[in-house]
């Protein structure tokens, strides 16, 4: 009878999603391949300038960040107090690097959930490397307007344990297929972050997100912007330059 | 206690004051002109102890940092103006100051360095070339002068050269090393023979994570002419752990087999410039932030052996961007130096601003 009734509210769950789809929706896996598709790149490098809000004070961190595909980055920190500071990501670990001690430091376990340089910007953030469609399910429930654009409301569930958030609320850009905005629950249901592009740039035939804001709900009255800036994509980068000995040096 | 009076110990207070700075501009790494950058800080420092003396120590310290492509080079010294019962005098030391050359994947840095090769904090045997001390609130390893050259093997790991040439050569200090990233473990094995204290030690360092940060280093000095069973040996072992990113602890033991048994020899060790004279140390700090700017801070130094300890507890505010300031105070039932039981109380403050 209990199995029934499972059965019997996953199948209107299903229908009323469905119901709720708009007409013309790609399916929501096409939607994440395309997300992917935008989203990947072959190389990457950019200056980066995340703006730290914090009530009424703002912090500056600028950065110069170079990464190959989704495993190898490495981060240099160029704003004046900072200066020199190095992360190196490789496949899921982080090593950084702080040269007034000349020390080199693994970030790990539960470290890697808290805010990068004191931004709403985690180290698991920074890490992310799953491609959407491997790690959640995803279901298109509606259609939004964000900023004057079109765009499907695309809900992501997690597939595995191991995932950043148990739960995710896409508003995907209807033609460009670019995540607008974004909600991230945790599994007890209390929102944990959200996440809203202001800038879509077109690069080398794709659209890609140059300026977004990331809040971190559980912090008090606090945003990070991040902009990048002189972005490249699938550039030559050398791949010595994603050692320890390239993050001491 | 002696009960007489206070003395002012030199030991630890401060205040530190202002900074002013230059700019600094194109902070790009990697681009192809020189990028420049720096901190200043002043710094205040006073102490009493118990015996009529007391000291203080005002400090301004001067860091600045030029790079480019494949070239680094970096420079920081230190203006003290000491006052004590003997009057007042001024010292000037040189932190670092070396120039980084990496052309390919080599690296040669030649200067005042930090050739940091352990993972330890107050305590790292495994760094043969570098000492920690407690300067103010937090440890740090001394720069030495040296040649060094580094070369990769693999993503993480590499082997290391590096010389300390005296007038004499064979005074000199040589060795190396070689660390890698295994099992989920950061590893170095090092080895290095010191010309002028005639021996020869090898160290070890490992440090993982198991929810708790671990580490530990051993390191053994043969003197020369001595069996292989008449070394000495020193071994540290910590470990850390956090709450979120409000709270932060860290211990660290050291047994050094080879410290000394009575004050006669650590008064001897201390003129050698050993800070740690004696056998057993527990090192231990917590931190929990106190807001979004703000933190708390305590750390203590404790000689098991003796029953002398040193506590501090310290306040940092993010002032401003890129300025902060700090200010704590401590107290120590004894010298670590000379395990004298004489009480000793301190404060100070830091004022840094990078530019």
């Amino acid at each position: 009878m209990k199995r029934s009734l499972i059965m019997a509210c996953a199948l209107w769950a299903a229908v009323y999603a469905w119901a709720q789809a708009p007409a013309d929706a790609p399916s929501a896996a096409a939607i994440l391949a395309r997300i992917d598709s935008n989203e990947s790149f072959k190389s990457i490098e950019y200056t980066g300038r995340m703006e730290i809000r914090i009530g009424e004070e703002f912090r500056i961190k600028t950065m110069r960040v170079q990464a190959i595909g989704a495993d190898k980055a490495m981060v240099e920190f160029t704003n004046p107090e900072d200066a020199g500071t190095r992360m190196l990501k490789l496949d899921k670990d982080l090593w950084m690097y702080f040269p007034k001690e000349q020390d080199t430091v693994r970030i790990s376990g539960h470290l890697l959930k808290e805010g990068m340089m004191g931004s709403d910007v985690s180290y698991e953030d920074a890490l992310e490397s799953d491609e959407l469609s491997s790690t959640y399910s995803a279901t298109v429930t509606g259609e939004a307007e964000i900023g004057g654009r079109r765009a499907f409301v695309v809900e992501l569930k997690a597939l595995t344990p191991k995932a950043k958030f148990d739960r995710r609320v896409m508003r995907v850009d209807a033609e460009r297929f670019v995540v607008l905005s974004e909600d991230m629950y945790a599994r007890s249901g209390r929102l944990l972050k959200t996440m809203e592009a202001r800038k879509v740039e077109r690069l080398g035939g794709r659209w890609y997100p140059t300026v977004f804001v990331l809040e971190d709900k559980l912090r008090k009255n606090t945003s990070t912007t991040m902009s990048l800036g002189s972005l490249v994509l699938d550039i030559d980068l050398d791949p010595g330059l994603f050692t320890r000995a390239a993050l001491e040096r | 206690m002696n009960a007489t009076g206070y003395r002012i110990a030199l030991a630890a207070a401060m205040a530190a004051i202002g900074v002013a700075t230059v700019a600094s501009q194109d902070f790009r790494p990697e681009g192809p002109s020189w990028s420049l950058s720096g901190e200043a800080s002043f710094s205040g420092t006073a102490a009493w102890a118990t015996s009529p003396q007391y000291g203080s120590d005002s400090a301004l310290e001067l860091t600045l940092k030029a790079r480019r492509p494949g070239i680094r080079a970096e420079f920081s010294g230190t203006a003290d103006a000491l006052t004590g019962p003997d009057g007042a005098t001024a010292a000037f030391s040189l932190e670092r100051a070396y120039l980084r050359w990496s052309p390919g994947p080599v690296v040669v840095t030649l200067g005042r360095q930090i050739v940091n090769w352990g993972n330890g904090l107050l305590w790292s045997p495994a760094d043969l070339f570098a000492e920690t001390r407690l300067v103010g609130l937090s440890p740090e390893r001394v720069g030495a002068d040296a040649i060094r050259v580094a070369l990769p093997l693999g993503a993480l790991g590499g082997v290391e050269a590096v010389a300390a040439p005296a007038s004499d050569p064979s005074d000199g200090s040589y060795g190396g090393r070689l660390y890698g990233y295994a099992l989920g473990s950061d590893f170095g094995l090092q080895a290095a023979r010191d010309g002028a204290a005639a021996k020869t030690t090898v160290s070890a360092a490992v440090k993982t994570d198991l929810v708790l940060g671990l580490w530990a280093e051993i390191a053994y000095a043969v003197p020369d002419g001595a069996g292989p069973g008449d070394g000495s040996l020193e071994t540290v072992a910590g470990a850390d752990w956090s709450i979120g990113s409000w709270f932060f602890v860290a211990a660290e033991y050291r047994y050094n087999a080879g410290g000394a048994r009575d004050a006669a020899e650590a008064l001897e060790a201390a003129a050698e410039g050993e800070a740690y004279p004696a056998r057993h140390y527990l090192y231990a700090d917590a931190s929990a932030k106190a807001g979004d700017f703000a933190s708390l801070g305590i750390g203590s130094v404790v000689d098991l052996g003796d029953g002398i300890a040193s506590v501090t507890l310290s306040a940092a505010l993010d002032v401003e961007q890129d300025a902060s300031l700090t200010i704590w105070a401590g107290y120590s039932s004894g010298s670590m130096t000379s395990l004298d039981g004489n009480d000793a109380a301190s404060f100070g403050m830091r004022l840094a601003l990078a530019f």
